[in-house]
């Protein structure tokens, strides 16, 4: 019994000394390419930039697809359990922390890369909420590529410098755009300057360019507080559009668009085109990177506006 | 005997094949490069026509410093270097520039402009003094969008060589 006893606090012992051994040790990535798995397009585009084809970067989401109202699929956990390296957008953008709890269940370790980043507070129904959309201004996108390129030197430090010289090109396209946007803007004369949309989606983009923005729906389609339709939140909209003198509401790629027709007919201007929010577009269109995404947006808005 | 003769032959042929290799090394004129440092104290005088401020697009993987405003290298050696903002108008100095070597020397220039004038394009003089006397002076203008970031090349004669000692290009 005294055997059996000391056999089993001998293991005991052992068992934390194996498993941080485990941890600390660096993972060999000259055999197979490190994989990413990413909660949104925007995301993994954003990781693509920075480590090209050096490392495997997936998707949850699909291309149009809600991250508020998302629910994981066995196949996501399948896929989270063979990441070395998970990456969330946070700031509950992801209902539910659903990425969070992927990669808590996988044993994986988790980036938010939104880290860094001052969120815009929205209050809602007597809530302090913080926005989680703000990848919408590129300078916040810098903030995103910073804290992924950080994340994947330390999981491959092999690849340090070719992560870092992938980051600078970017952040310099990162930087064109932006003053790309601010110049584009400028055929819209600030009171003209009003972007309806199916969602609050909008606030950090609005803050940057100089827009007021409404939308029916709070900041998350989902059920959270602050979420979700309220008819004071429409009655505003229709105001707003009716004291501006709004030309046209925009309706998303990942938000029904119903609501959004509605208001339109009902307060009688057009739909301005689709504009790319939570999700990014299909391979192959133009709205399939970031820059795609936020330039289409660009032009969409000033067709329909000025 | 044939051994020995054949050892001999292997000896001639090798020897006379070292002996025209060394031969041709020296008579090729390769000789190994080494800077000289310039003597003289040089310093820098940089200034910006726009306010610098720092870039929010820089990369910043937690090792480094704050994001700079400005940045001049010297060689590769960073010589003059704003965190801060700085007015549009307001020349910035570098005594004692260590690092200049007699011949051609690169100087790099990176400035950052704000955001919101980003879309315009911007300009940055950049002059270098040796001992008093200017040696290079240099306008540099950035595209719009995108920030200043330019290379140049000043050539530092050696001290006896006075006169016109030294030109950009």
């Amino acid at each position: 019994m005294l055997r059996f006893f000391m056999v089993f606090v001998c293991l005991a012992l052992m068992m934390p000394t194996g498993l941080a051994a485990q941890q600390s040790a660096p993972t060999d990535f000259s055999a197979r390419k490190p994989m990413l798995v990413c909660s949104t397009t925007q995301i993994a585009d954003f990781a693509r930039q920075i480590v090209g084809d050096r490392c495997d970067v997936r998707c949850i989401l699909a291309p149009g697809a809600d991250p508020h109202t998302y629910m994981p699929t066995p196949g996501d956990a399948q896929l989270t359990l063979k990441a070395d390296l998970c990456l969330q957008n946070g700031l509950h953008l992801e209902g539910k922390n659903w990425m969070a709890t992927l990669a808590r269940d996988a044993r994986k370790p988790l980036v938010t890369c939104t880290d860094g980043i001052k969120p815009m507070v929205l209050e809602q129904e007597g809530e302090k909420i913080n926005d989680p959309h703000s990848w919408f201004t590129p300078r916040n996108a810098a903030v995103y590529v910073n804290n992924i390129v950080r994340a994947v030197s330390e999981l491959d430090p092999a690849g340090k410098s070719g992560y870092e010289a992938r980051a600078r090109l970017y952040l310099q396209q990162l930087r064109v755009l932006d003053a790309w946007i601010r110049e584009q803007f400028n055929v819209i004369p600030p009171q003209r300057r009003i972007l309806v949309t199916s969602h609050d989606a909008f606030n950090y983009f609005a803050e940057e360019y100089g827009f007021k923005n409404r939308a029916p729906v709070g900041w998350s389609t989902g059920a959270e507080i602050g979420a979700g339709m309220t008819p004071e939140r429409r009655k505003l909209v229709i105001e707003s559009i009716r004291e501006f003198g709004v030309k046209a509401v925009f309706v998303e790629t990942s938000v029904n668009p119903k609501l959004v027709r509605e208001i339109a007919t009902e307060a009688r201007v057009k739909i301005g085109g689709k504009l790319y929010s939570d999700s990014m577009g299909e391979a192959g269109s133009a709205g399939e990177t970031y820059i795609g995404m936020m330039r289409e947006n660009v032009l969409t808005i000033i067709g329909a506006l000025k | 005997m044939r051994p020995v003769l054949a050892v001999c032959v292997w000896f001639v042929l090798l020897g006379g094949l070292v002996l025209f290799m060394h031969s041709k090394h020296e008579s090729s004129g390769f000789r190994s490069f080494e800077s000289k440092p310039a003597t003289g104290g040089f310093s820098l005088e940089v200034t910006p026509t726009f306010a610098v401020e720092p870039d929010p697009f820089a990369l910043r993987t937690g090792s480094e410093e704050q994001p700079a405003a400005l940045v001049v290298k010297v060689n590769g050696k960073e010589v003059l270097r704003r965190e801060d903002k700085v007015d549009g108008g307001t020349p910035l100095a570098a005594h004692n520039v260590s690092g200049m070597i007699e011949g051609p020397n690169e100087l790099y220039l990176e400035a950052n402009p704000p955001l919101e004038r980003a879309n315009r394009a911007h300009a940055v003089r950049v002059k270098v003094i040796r001992d008093g006397e200017q040696i290079a002076d240099r306008t540099f203008w950035s595209e719009p969008g995108v920030k200043l970031a330019a290379t140049f090349r000043v050539d530092v004669r050696p001290r006896e060589e006075k006169g016109k000692d030294a030109h950009g290009h």
